[in-house]
């Protein structure tokens, strides 16, 4: 193999890829990156046998081959040299890099045993603006569990029917749902699967470029492919809960009240919330006000108002300020709507007048 | 030779052959799903392992199959995840603290969705006393035998005293206990509005099917059957189909099934036909004994003195019990020292519904109602029956709840002798231990009285 290319192109490639490798100890390879050139494409892959990702990388091949070498000594390799162009060859399994001023070697691995990437065959795909599918993935993956002991708590699920997309996650504590209406898609069969969190992080950091990415999933895989990358994970292999029947439908107290100050409030309010990280929401129809308030035994007190506008019954309740200031970024309206059956039960937050996205979150016990 | 032995065997060779660090990623987690005309599916946990599998090792595994099968002529891979998670694992982003028990969660979050059960209704944390004691042994012979004793085992009881937590542990511990088996746990209510939503989406036949299909149907307060003929009607085919079968099934009810208003006779003559086992008030000792495992279980740390008084002041309902429970916590906590008992009484009476509080009047008039009689002839003397036992149950029921003075009674009863009110309070006493129904009666009225009050 010879290729010669930009630098910058295979730089940030190759930092893609390594994200995706594994420090698995039994099998180094996986730690490992493969670099392909085959016909006129550039391709680098990587995986960590969850996630597996490949990008092309625009280059002029003299030679077609393959070369793999570990993730950590090409990326801080490139990283280091001041070259804009560089020439890659293979010399045996080793990547040999020569310019003007040095001569470099890589030890790698043959080829032959990087793992083979899964076929994904898939009947249908969906169409989405990336840009749109990374903010609504960002929105609900806040609400995901991050242990492994519930592997479909730690997942996104995705439903998919006709044109509209939903997407959810839940730690059991709280919940998150973004409701997104594509255009082009018109699947006649519902799908539904359940992205691993982590999965959905890497996602979200691929999916930066405005361009339009197509996903689909089988049984056990999720494929995206954007411009010049592949991606591919592996599904949960579980049942999410029927959270929509845990979405109540009424309210006895509604509150609006403008976002950049609830969230600058409950912020400041943080600095004195207790070790349970808890804040007490009053929600008062005669003061037209939330008031907010924080105790720790040895930081101090405060207690601040909200103006707002409340109807229905007053109530008390206290919450975990972490997951307030989780969820409450994610929606995209200057005012925002709080929606509570009393102290017990959960508490729906939205935008006002935006129903595409919700985030519940259940209240903590006590006074 | 089966599936099992026949894979392992041909890993033995495969390990020979390949190394370590490859036999490990690669032959983890893989079986042999299906053997079936001379074709071996072989699963693999992930599509990397298929994809290995089928291009590198394909000829090795072939191989070693074949020299103990030699039928065999080709292999098939196919995915199919293991139930534990593989592959690589990446490291958390951050540590994962766990929730403070002051958190509360999603209501009914962890219910399996394939048998409808909570996990957390276990039968070891069911508490066991002389008032459930029957009922615990029953559940225990049918989870050793399902199907064959007691078939169908009926439970009843009050709200909130285990009946739930019964049904559900016996579905669990079948589940976990013996080999799969189909299970699943409905309430009367759900049952009757799938029912309907089937009936609206012209899927009654797969409603049928998914219920016949059970080895174990687990059916919560039927009680809500009653007057609901169409679902009955339907219950009652779903529970001949199971039954016949030699399936289990467990019901639970507030009330003995004779008792359950508007129910037909068919499904009530079969809800009796196998075993009626009642759930009474706990006693003392088992409320404190629900009490110290209820707080083991929270980790809730507050002196014997205070739950003795808890079990002391609670005495019906175990949920209450809980509630008492968590409240006098809460407060501990949230002033930060070991509340007194009279703090505990205080805190405890306003949560209490005072029982004693109904009047002589309130009651007379909830027994006419109850009746459908007109309150004023309670007052007169006659020796009519259908007014005599309404006036016999509500002289019970003032002497009982009130203490009222046999005196006393005679006098509210437009000037009776006391004599009279003595007579009925001992043959209502005497007519309850031969009719359940009668019980159930007064049971109810009592309830109506006691709800007013709030």
């Amino acid at each position: 193999m010879k290729i010669q290319c930009l630098n910058k192109n295979l730089k940030s490639a190759v930092s893609v890829a390594e994200r995706n490798t594994s420090k698995n100890q039994t099998l180094p390879i996986l730690n490992s990156i493969f670099i392909g050139a085959e016909k006129d494409t550039i391709k680098i892959r990587a995986t960590n046998l969850e996630t597996a990702v490949e990008i092309s990388v625009s280059g002029k091949i003299h030679n077609a081959g393959s070369v793999v070498v570990p993730a950590k000594t090409i990326n801080s390799f490139l990283n280091n040299i001041p070259e804009e162009q560089i020439i890659l060859q293979v010399q045996k399994n080793n990547l040999f890099i020569k310019t003007d001023s040095m001569e470099t070697i890589i030890r790698g691995y043959p080829p032959e045993d990087f793992p083979i990437f899964p076929k994904v065959d898939i009947a249908e795909s969906i169409s989405m603006s990336s840009p749109e599918l990374r903010f609504s993935l960002a929105s609900v993956v806040t609400a995901a569990s991050i242990s492994d002991i519930k592997p479909e708590l730690a997942s996104v699920c995705f439903n998919i029917f006709k044109n509209s997309v939903k997407i959810a996650a839940t730690d059991s504590f709280r919940l998150a749902e973004k409701n997104i209406v594509s255009k082009e898609t018109r699947l006649e069969k519902m799908t539904s699967f359940l992205v691993p969190q982590r999965s959905v992080q890497e996602m979200l950091r691929l999916l930066e470029n405005d361009e339009n990415v197509k996903l689909g999933a089988n049984k056990n895989q999720i494929i995206i492919l954007g411009g010049d990358y592949k991606f591919i994970s592996r599904l949960t292999d579980g049942k999410f809960p029927d959270y929509e029947q845990i979405i109540p439908k009424s309210f006895k107290t509604i509150a609006v009240a403008r976002k950049n100050d609830v969230l600058s409030n409950i912020k400041l309010a943080s600095v004195f919330a207790g070790k349970l990280n808890d804040i007490t929401l009053f929600f008062s129809p005669s003061k037209k006000a939330i008031l907010m308030s924080t105790a720790h035994s040895e930081v101090g007190e405060h207690s601040a108002s909200v103006s707002a506008s409340v109807q229905g019954e007053e109530v008390t309740a206290k919450f975990n300020w972490r997951y307030l200031a989780d969820g409450i970024p994610q929606i995209n309206s200057e005012y925002i709507e709080f929606n509570l059956n009393g102290d017990q039960s959960p508490m729906l937050i939205k935008g006002k007048g935006d129903n595409s996205y919700v985030y519940l979150v259940m209240p903590m016990r006590g006074i | 030779m089966n599936n099992e032995e026949l894979w392992s065997q041909a890993l033995n060779d495969i390990e020979l052959a390949v190394s370590r660090a490859n036999f490990v990623t690669w032959f983890k987690d893989t079986h042999i799903l299906d053997f079936a005309d001379g074709v071996v599916t072989v699963g693999a946990p992930n599509g990397f392992s298929k994809e290995w599998l089928e291009n590198k090792f394909h000829k090795f595994i072939l191989k070693s199959l074949r020299s103990r099968v030699p039928e065999i002529r080709a292999i098939n891979y196919s995915i199919a995840a293991s139930s534990t998670p593989q592959a690589a694992r990446i490291k958390p982003r951050k540590e994962f603290a766990p929730q403070p028990e002051e958190q509360l969660e999603f209501k009914d979050f962890y219910v399996d969705p394939k048998t409808n059960l909570n996990p957390k209704y276990a039968l070891d944390t069911f508490i066991v006393g002389s008032f459930n004691e029957l009922a615990h042994a029953a559940a225990l012979a049918v989870i050793k035998n399902p199907g064959r004793v007691y078939n169908p085992l009926f439970i009843y009881g009050g709200v909130g005293l285990g009946k739930t937590h019964l049904l559900q542990a016996i579905g669990n511990a079948i589940l976990k206990n013996g080999p799969p088996k189909k299970i699943y746990y409905i309430s009367s209510e759900k049952f009757s509005n799938e029912l309907v939503s089937s009936i609206q989406n012209n899927a009654v036949h797969n409603f049928k099917e998914k219920y016949r299909d059970f080895d174990l149907l687990v059916v919560d307060d039927v009680q809500f059957f009653s007057n609901k003929t169409k679902t009955q009607e339907e219950f009652f085919y779903t529970f001949n189909a199971l039954h016949e079968a030699g399936k289990q099934v467990v019901f639970s009810s507030d009330r003995p099934p004779k008792s359950i208003p508007d129910i037909g006779e068919r499904l009530l003559s079969r809800m009796e036909a196998g075993v009626i086992v009642d759930i009474s008030e706990p006693e003392y000792e088992s409320r404190l004994a629900i009490l110290k495992s209820k707080a083991a279980e929270r980790k809730i740390g507050l002196p014997e003195t205070t739950l003795e008084l808890i079990a002391m002041l609670i005495q019906k309902n175990i949920r209450e019990l809980e509630g008492a429970l968590n409240t006098i916590y809460m407060q501990s906590k949230y002033q930060n020292r070991v509340l007194s008992n009279d703090d505990v009484k205080s805190i405890l009476s306003k949560n209490i519904k005072p029982k004693n509080a109904a009047t002589p009047s309130q009651i007379i008039k909830t027994v006419a109602e109850f009746y459908d009689i007109p309150e004023k002839s309670i007052y007169e003397h006659t020796r009519k029956t259908e007014i005599v036992r309404p006036r016999q149950v509500a002289m019970y029921l003032i002497r009982e709840d009130l203490k009222g003075s046999y005196p006393f009674i005679g006098q509210k009863f437009g000037g009776m002798d006391h004599t009279t009110a003595i007579h009925a309070y001992e043959k209502i006493i005497q007519e309850t231990k031969k009719d359940s129904k009668l019980e159930e009666e007064i049971k109810r009225i009592r309830e109506k009285y006691q709800n007013q009050q709030k």
